[in-house]
Order: structure tokens, then C-alpha cells, then sequence
């Protein structure tokens, strides 16, 4: 089956196929303008489905709601699964899943034309080619790699009209080869764990528990 | 005539030591705060370079509310291979239990440098050798996990979105060789080979792992792992279900009955008239296990057609 792997070279990029790979991705993920000099997490703010244990709507999980959450294990795993369990018989069917799968897919897909937006500094819907250059990845791969920006550009841009809209950019990610389906592939080599010089690490007792609040989801 | 013998079977689980239930679990909030100090606390450790780099650490509401959380990754390494782990060395056939249950709260946060790397939730047995693992490759296309098993890597086809955090549960059964996986309550698959890898299966220790994909690690992703909580649970059997044999004990027949009993647990049968005390003197009473779902007969000779006997089976760890 075909992959990103085996995928033949897109026309007008002649790199070996670990850079285009390389170089593809770097298209995908559309990093944002500048590079990190410092880390942050998503959006910084807590999920859905950890939110819930924010008994009191303070904005954040107290010692108490975060003894909470983890005392839910397996309520939390639950909740989780039930997001995708459409028909509530209490398993995943192979349907759900593709349906699951697809769901995050398209939340992925969704937050690339976001960045795509970010990145359309003008916001006209086309990005040209500086607006592209702009980007910190493809700056630093311009560095090393003189005119990839602009050949990858051109590749992008189908109607040659020197922008590429959010069309044609979404257009290049449909028609990327499908991602791989059971797929095998040897595994980067783990090697061995050098285990600390010491002896098996003794069994913990359980920590005693802390005041936990009552309810714990409020939804 | 019948036996006036009451089979109340009372199971009872007695712990000779702590190493089934819950193995471990994280509470990040007692860790110093800061880069390198998640290797070195609470015993995790990671590979040498790692504690002085800044690739793994401490971080304080990184997520608005979450409190303190451990990463991995996004500074400059000296290795393409870094990890962060902590040692369990937990041997099912000896310990009594075979299935070993991960869950762990992680998220992949992307890069913005152009250089995309993958992350492990990985497996090593008591001598350190590799079992298997969940990848989760930022560098290979579309936020893709896959199935580590020491000899191949298989697409689960299921993603992952970065900068979200999502609930990995591992559900590993050493002796069998099986183990499932669900990402945010999507199973990643069920009941497949744990590991090809010939290892002996033991839980040596579980690692968080960042590996680089480019050959220089200079050129690493600025792409790091946040893990927020990472329990361990060594799941004892169940209850197993026990038959009278036969149905109706009548004489001649003595009675008996008969149970399926796990690796690791010794299974002593006991007895009692009045409940008052209980004696485990029967011949033959004592079970020590070896095999998996190994099928135990108990017969009682003892037992006096015009005496009312109960029995129960105490299940403790093998010494």
C-alpha cells in the first residue's frame, strides 16, 4: 500500500525522499510564525473531559479535585469511551471507531486551516509566497536548503496563480497519499535501560488519601 | 445418606506483600519544580546527560490548572535517544499478577522548528531489555500512534491531536503475552502479541522516551511530551468460580469441589465447624500454583457424613 513512505516525488521537488517526507510534514503541521523560545501546552487551559472535575468553577483542579480525578480511574476511562460508545452498548464497534478516528481527523484538519489563517497575515485567503517564507520552519529549512521555499511554493500553488489558498493548500492534503493501514515496519531499536544501581525498588504503600470533595463530575 | 456439609466458600485474598494493586502512581504536585527535576525524584531516572539539559523537568500550570506536570523533550539533548523511567521490577509469575494495567495522561505538543520527532510510553523487563511500546510519531505523518512489539512497528491508524492532553490505558497481560490499548477511550487494539522480543516478560520498568529523529541530535524537533499522572496497577485474578463436585455430596463420596487457581498465589483450603476457628490440617489442602488457569481439585476424606463442615479457600501470594 501506498504511504508517505513510498509516495512518488511530488513534480518540481527533486529531494530524496526522507527530506520531501522531511519537508511535507513541515506543510502539514504549518508551524506557527515564530519559533518557540519558551514551552507551552495547546492552548493552555484544561480539556473537556478534565475540566468536569472543576467542582468549583475556580478555573483550575484543587489538591482535593485532582485526588478526585485520580481516584476516578475508571470512571474517567469510561466517560472517555462513552464519547464514542453512539449506541450505548458498552463497547466500541468497528463503525464507532472509524467514526472516532474520522472526528479527530477533522479536528486535526480543522486546526491546520486555522494555523493557515494565522499564517495569511493580509487574511485574503491566499498566502504568498513571503507570507509562506515567513513561516519559522520554512525559513529554517530555506537556510539550509536555498530556493526549497519556493519550490515547495510552486507545488502548492495548482493554479499557478502565485498565492496558494486555503483550497488548494486542503486540495494537497487530500490528495496525499492516505495515511498507512496496518502498516509494518521495523521499530527504531530501544536499547537496554541501564537500571539504577540499586536494589528493586520497594513496593509503596498507598498514599493515604486526601479529603476528597463529594461529587465529582458536575456534567 | 447426605453429607450434612455446607460448602460456603469464602475467598479470601491475603497480601504477603504489596505488590499487586496499585504498583505506583504519580503526584507531580510533591516534585521540586524546575528543568531536570523529574529524573532523580521519586526514583525516576533517566539517561545520562538527561539531568543537566533541561529536556525533562518540572513545569507549574503549563496548563491553566492542572498544577505540577512533567515533560519531556523541546531543549537541545546530547543523544537521539532520552528517556525518563522509573523501575517496578514486577514478576507476575511470582508476584500473582498477571495483568498489568497503565494509565497515564500525556500529550505531544508539536514543534515550530521543523524538525519532528517521536515519543514512547515504553516496556522493559527486570534486565532492562526492551518489550514493547506505544509510539506516538510526530514525525511520521499525521500524529500517528503505533505498536511497538520489538520487531515491528504496526500503525493502529488511530491519531493523536497535539497540545491536547488524551488518557492512554495500557492493559498488558505478561503471561499470556497479550496486551490492548485505548487513546481517550478509542481502542488502539485488543488482545494482540505484547512482545515478539523473546525478553523474558517481566515488568522491569516503564519509560518515557523522545527519540530524535534526525541522526544529529542538534537538529532535534523543539516537540515535547507532557505527562500529568501515570498510575500502575498490578491486577490481581478475580474470584474464580468454584464447583461442587459432586452437586449433592453424598456417601460414599467424600465431598470436594474444584476451582481454577492463577500462577503465583497459593491457594490453601480451609475448614471450620462453628466459625469460631478455622484449621487448614486437611491432607492435601495446600495449592501451590505454577501454570496459568490451572484447574484445582479438592477432596475432603475427613469429613464425617453427620457433621455440618464449611470451607473456605485463602489465595495468598507465594512466598
Amino acid at each position: 500500500m501506498k504511504n508517505l513512505r513510498n509516495a512518488n516525488p511530488l513534480p518540481g521537488v527533486s529531494l530524496n525522499n526522507n527530506t520531501m517526507f522531511r519537508l511535507l510534514f513541515i506543510l502539514l503541521a504549518l508551524p506557527s510564525l515564530a519559533l518557540a523560545d519558551e514551552r507551552t501546552f495547546g492552548n493552555g487551559t484544561l480539556p473537556e473531559h478534565l475540566a468536569i472535575y472543576d467542582a468549583d468553577d475556580s478555573g483550575g483542579l484543587s489538591d482535593e479535585e485532582l485526588q478526585v480525578l485520580r481516584e476516578d480511574r475508571t470512571q474517567r476511562q469510561h466517560r472517555l469511551r462513552n464519547r464514542w460508545d453512539l449506541d450505548r452498548d458498552g463497547a466500541i464497534s468497528d463503525s464507532e471507531r472509524e467514526a472516532a478516528k474520522a472526528k479527530i481527523r477533522k479536528t486535526i484538519e480543522d486546526r491546520r486551516v486555522r494555523r493557515f489563517n494565522e499564517v495569511d497575515l493580509d487574511q485574503n485567503g491566499q498566502l504568498t509566497l513571503a507570507e509562506f517564507s515567513n513561516i519559522a520552519a520554512v525559513t529554517q529549512a530555506e537556510t539550509r536548503n536555498p530556493g526549497l521555499a519556493k519550490r515547495i511554493f510552486s507545488n502548492l500553488d495548482g493554479d499557478k496563480n502565485s498565492t496558494v489558498s486555503t483550497r488548494e493548500f486542503l486540495l494537497k492534503l487530500d490528495t496525499l497519499p492516505p495515511p498507512v493501514v496496518e502498516a509494518q515496519i521495523p521499530p527504531v531499536v530501544h536499547p537496554k535501560v541501564p537500571l539504577p544501581a540499586k536494589p528493586a525498588k520497594p513496593a509503596k504503600p498507598a498514599k493515604p488519601a486526601k479529603p476528597a470533595k463529594p461529587a465529582s463530575p458536575r456534567r | 445418606m447426605f453429607f450434612r456439609v455446607l460448602a460456603v466458600i469464602a475467598l479470601l485474598v491475603a497480601h504477603t506483600r504489596a505488590d499487586t494493586g496499585l504498583l505506583y502512581s504519580t503526584d507531580f504536585d510533591d516534585f521540586p519544580l524546575g528543568p531536570n527535576q523529574w529524573s532523580g525524584t521519586d526514583d525516576w531516572f533517566g539517561n545520562p546527560g538527561s539531568g543537566s539539559l533541561g529536556i525533562q523537568g518540572i513545569d507549574e500550570n503549563i496548563i491553566a490548572g492542572l498544577g505540577k506536570s512533567a515533560f519531556l523533550g523541546f531543549n537541545e539533548p546530547e543523544s537521539r535517544w532520552n528517556y525518563v523511567a522509573l523501575v517496578f521490577n514486577h514478576d507476575s509469575a511470582t508476584e500473582g499478577s498477571a495483568l498489568i494495567e497503565v494509565d497515564t495522561l500525556i500529550g505531544i505538543q508539536d514543534s515550530t522548528n521543523g524538525q519532528h520527532d517521536s515519543f514512547f510510553v515504553a516496556l522493559y523487563n527486570e534486565e532492562g531489555s526492551f518489550l514493547a511500546a506505544i509510539q506516538f510519531s510526530n514525525e511520521k505523518q499525521f500524529y500517528q500512534i503505533w505498536r511497538d512489539d520489538g520487531i515491528t512497528l504496526t500503525d493502529t491508524t488511530v491519531n493523536f491531536i497535539p497540545g491536547e492532553l488524551q488518557l492512554l490505558v495500557l492493559k498488558i497481560n505478561l503471561l499470556n503475552n497479550l496486551w490492548s490499548a485505548e487513546h481517550d477511550g478509542i481502542p488502539l487494539f485488543a488482545d494482540e502479541t505484547f512482545t515478539n522480543s523473546n525478553k523474558p516478560r517481566t515488568l522491569g520498568s516503564l519509560s518515557y522516551e523522545w527519540q530524535i529523529t534526525d541522526v544529529n541530535p542538534a537538529n532535534h524537533g523543539d516537540n515535547w511530551m507532557l505527562v500529568a499522572d501515570c498510575q500502575v496497577w498490578a491486577v490481581p485474578p478475580g474470584i474464580p468460580e468454584i464447583e461442587l463436585t459432586p452437586l449433592h455430596f453424598s456417601a460414599p463420596s467424600p465431598p470436594g469441589f474444584e476451582f481454577t487457581a492463577e500462577p503465583g498465589w497459593t491457594y490453601q483450603i480451609e475448614y471450620t465447624h462453628s466459625f469460631a476457628d478455622w484449621n487448614n490440617d486437611l491432607p492435601n489442602s495446600t495449592f501451590v500454583i505454577t501454570e496459568p488457569t490451572q484447574k484445582v481439585q479438592f477432596i475432603d476424606p475427613s469429613a464425617l457424613p453427620t457433621q455440618t463442615r464449611f470451607y473456605r479457600i485463602v489465595r495468598s501470594i507465594t512466598p
